[in-house]
């Protein structure tokens, strides 16, 4: 009996947590952003911290962002656990680590939420990329 | 009189032996959170943070903030960087109000692993306040899977080191 007892006390929180880390796990999956397969003609822009911009028409299968970005831009940054960080773009850094100053992601004029290897990439949409502080 | 100047003598000589020992300890949190920066969301400091608090009571908090301020001081006073003068005191705070009685390692495991389940989520606070609702959940819902294996990564060492390094806290103490 008392043996029974002992081994709830370790089951239950044990399996609490692990049916914490399954329903988070779960959302993360329905949750997360997913890209389509096919060709795809999307625009990339770059504004730096001057204001002068860069236009660049992308005929594209990439299913994220970052690989149709990489295509037409030079692309520093690093892996990251919340996705790919951009720091560097043609050469101009913006590297929210090391200052307050970082590289924004519009989609469509909207400001994007996700990494550029989690944006996925949708035809007839315009990406920019935009040098800002905070 | 006598005894008064030996009381303030005693007090004084606990005051700087616990200062020396704020200090070396604060030092280990930093240089375990150094050592170990390689390993994603795999680190001691959780584990520390909450010996800490049973150890020094409300004094934690003075090595939670020096601590944050060392690692500005180290990694950059980056965005991130605002997250740390939060959310260790929440571990500060939960580990305080779940510790008034005594609880068993594996207590202390499954709280180590909630709170890193939960990491993510609690710095989404500083990335609601910058970018919004939109931008605080995408935030956390990309840093999920690293959330879990923070979990997984506190509960184990919690588990294995816990109570050993308390052993032997109270040992070196006496």
């Amino acid at each position: 009996m008392e043996n029974k007892k002992s081994a709830k006390k370790i089951l239950i929180p044990v399996a609490a947590l692990a049916v914490a880390v399954a329903l988070l796990l779960g959302l993360w999956w329905w949750v997360s952003p997913k890209g389509t397969a096919g060709d795809k003609h999307i625009t990339i822009t770059v504004t730096y911290e001057d204001g002068k911009q860069e236009d660049y028409t992308v005929g594209t299968d990439a299913e994220y962002l970052k690989e149709a970005a990489d295509s037409v831009l030079t692309i520093e940054g690093e892996k990251t656990e919340y996705g790919f960080a951009v720091y560097t773009i043609n050469d101009v850094t913006a590297d929210f680590n090391k200052g307050n100053t970082y590289w924004a992601i519009y989609i469509n004029g909207e400001y994007g939420n996700y990494s550029i290897d989690q944006q996925p990439v949708t035809d007839g949409d315009t990406y920019a990329f935009v040098f800002e502080s905070y | 009189m006598s005894l008064k100047v030996t009381e303030m003598g005693l007090s004084s000589r606990f005051k700087t032996r616990e200062l020396a020992e704020i200090a070396v300890c604060t030092a280990m949190l930093f240089g375990a959170q150094v050592a170990l920066a390689s390993l994603p969301n795999i680190e001691v400091v959780t584990l520390l943070i909450m010996l800490y608090t049973h150890w020094f009571k409300r004094r934690t908090l003075l090595i939670i903030y020096v601590f944050a301020i060392l690692e500005g001081v180290f990694y950059g006073f980056g965005f991130w960087w605002f997250g740390y003068l939060y959310v260790w005191t929440v571990l500060w705070a939960a580990v305080t109000l779940l510790g008034k009685k005594p609880r068993t390692s594996l207590f202390w495991a499954v709280l180590g692993g909630t709170f890193g389940l939960l990491f993510g989520f609690f710095y989404t606070f500083i990335y609601l306040v910058a970018g919004g609702p939109a931008t605080a959940f995408a935030w956390w819902i990309a840093g999920i899977p690293w959330d879990i294996v923070h979990c997984i990564g506190n509960f184990t060492l919690i588990l294995i080191l816990y109570r050993l390094l308390d052993r032997l806290y109270w040992k070196l103490k006496k």
